[in-house]
């Protein structure tokens, strides 16, 4: 029998639990491909719970042994399934592949948004609505925020995955909100907690590590960050050693994390997207104690400071160029007459600020990067 | 099947987190539990640092010289490959060269 599941990469949970269903109606998955088209063997009914990882390789001999059953081997991912309930299985790079998904398109989003901004401006002496390009600008925009959407829904569906990031928050651990919000607004009002803004602070992330560390050997005892990972929160203690690391992981899974975690690393902070991908770590140390390091090596060290100052440089490229293009647009239809001077001067102010952000924001990472590179010997 | 000439061009020599990784999948183990075992073999000379762990560990596995032998949910279990096996064993025999050739110079001065 054949069946088709189409776009399951979205929803892999919702996938599965059809391929359970369907092994209790006794057809046993044989073949499967990214677009969705299965190929069933018709045979008993069967309870089992199925599982697509997405990784290369096929399943693991480990994982095997552990009784689950490889029903197919792709290239990309392999289709499993196991009898019991409790048996786990790690996801593969689904997640990853969402948070880069998720972020291609918000950046999409962020382009038709810009397209509409520009519109709105252009529109105060244009006739940009109505227009067939203000339909086709609308158009791209919400088709982007659908799929935003339902690839959202579906990262939502898969089971936790073990970062410890509870409740509502994504980016901060549930348990490092150590006060209720009132508690907290009275310790800041008593001068118990300190709450401080620094906004593009991980542009420089060597900076923030020192300031962390700083701030702890004073007594200022950091314990959380805001959602956005702007603000930190500290709180009056006795001098203590802590060491804070900035990483930056734009292919971070399960295993980072729990690697991390087993050395005793405390998670501050991680990014909602991998191309943003901060990950905050910290970890008390005593005299008695050698500092730990979350890099023993220069080599690792070095590439993290590269991986970060090339991700962030083509950020800024792109954000130069989106700059550029609409300051240069609007110049052009000032010359011939198409806009006035004051949607001109609104449209240079917005772009010329998100311009020298970037140019700022980049002179630090570069500033960063330089230091780690003469730091390892690079 | 991985270009092994390639692979030995860009491995060897090895640093002593790859060779030491290697050498601690001898049977499979995951991150953390490599880096016990090092810090034990080395005598607390080598810790291998979490970010250090992984991130050579998921060179290792893209290059074919290590395998995921088991993923349960929350922790990732790796195995040597004949991949990697055979670039340990090239590692191996390019340090008894450099040992013998140390030998050859110093003579009794080593051990």
């Amino acid at each position: 029998m054949n069946r088709w599941l189409p776009f399951w990469i979205a929803d892999p949970v919702g996938a599965e639990r059809k391929l359970d269903r369907l092994a209790s109606d006794g057809y046993r998955l044989t073949k499967m491909n990214f677009c969705g088209f299965c190929t069933f063997d018709k045979g008993e009914s069967r309870t089992v719970r199925h599982r697509i990882v997405l990784e290369r390789g096929g399943l693991p001999h480990g994982a095997a042994e552990r009784g689950w059953e490889p029903l197919y081997n792709g290239r990309l991912f392999y289709v499993t399934a196991h009898e019991d309930e409790k048996e786990t299985i790690s996801y593969g790079a689904h997640k990853k592949l969402h948070s880069i998904a998720k972020t291609l398109i918000f950046f999409v989003i962020c382009f038709f948004f810009g397209i509409l901004l520009g519109g709105t401006l252009a529109a105060l002496d244009d006739e940009f609505y109505g227009s067939p390009d203000s339909h086709k600008a609308l158009a791209g925009f919400a088709v982007s925020l659908g799929v935003f959407i339902h690839f959202h829904i579906g990262t939502k569906r898969m089971p936790s995955d073990g970062l410890g990031l509870g409740g509502k928050m994504k980016t901060v651990p549930a348990e490092n909100f150590i006060y209720d919000k009132k508690t907290e607004k009275r310790l800041i009002r008593e001068g118990q907690v300190k709450r401080v803004l620094k906004p593009g602070w991980f542009y420089a992330p060597d900076k923030g590590e020192e300031y962390v560390r700083d701030m702890a050997a004073q007594g200022w005892i950091f314990y959380r960050f805001d959602e956005m990972g702007v603000t930190f929160y500290f709180r009056k203690g006795e001098p203590r050693k802590l060491k804070f690391v900035v990483d930056y992981q734009n292919h971070a899974d399960e295993g980072y994390f729990n690697t991390a975690k087993e050395y005793g690393w405390k998670l501050e902070f991680t990014s909602m997207t991998r191309t943003m991908g901060f990950t905050m770590w910290s970890k008390y140390w005593d005299d008695e104690e050698e500092e730990p390091e979350f890099y023993s090596d220069a080599e690792s060290e070095y590439k993290r400071a590269r991986r970060f100052a090339i991700v962030f440089g083509l950020l800024l490229a792109y954000i130069i160029f989106v700059g550029v293009w609409f300051i240069t647009g609007v110049i052009k239809a000032l010359i011939v007459g198409e806009a006035t001077l004051g949607t001109a001067i609104w449209v240079l102010a917005v772009y010329s600020m998100l311009i020298a952000e970037g140019v700022l924001f980049s002179s630090k990472t570069i500033g960063y990067y330089l230091r780690v590179r003469k730091k390892t010997g690079k | 099947m991985p270009d092994i000439n390639k692979l030995l061009k860009s491995y060897l020599p090895m640093t002593e987190t790859a060779l030491y990784i290697l050498l601690a999948l001898s049977e499979p183990r995951h991150g953390y539990g490599i880096s016990k075992y090092v810090a034990e073999l080395t005598s607390d000379r080598i810790k291998l640092g979490s970010g250090t762990i992984y991130g050579t560990l998921t060179k290792m596995q893209k290059d074919g010289l290590i395998a995921v032998y088991d993923n349960a949910d929350k922790r990732t279990v790796y195995e040597r490959t004949d991949v990697g096996a055979q670039i340990l064993d090239k590692e191996i025999e390019r340090i008894g060269q450099v040992h013998k050739d140390i030998e050859t110079v110093l003579g009794g001065h080593v051990a």
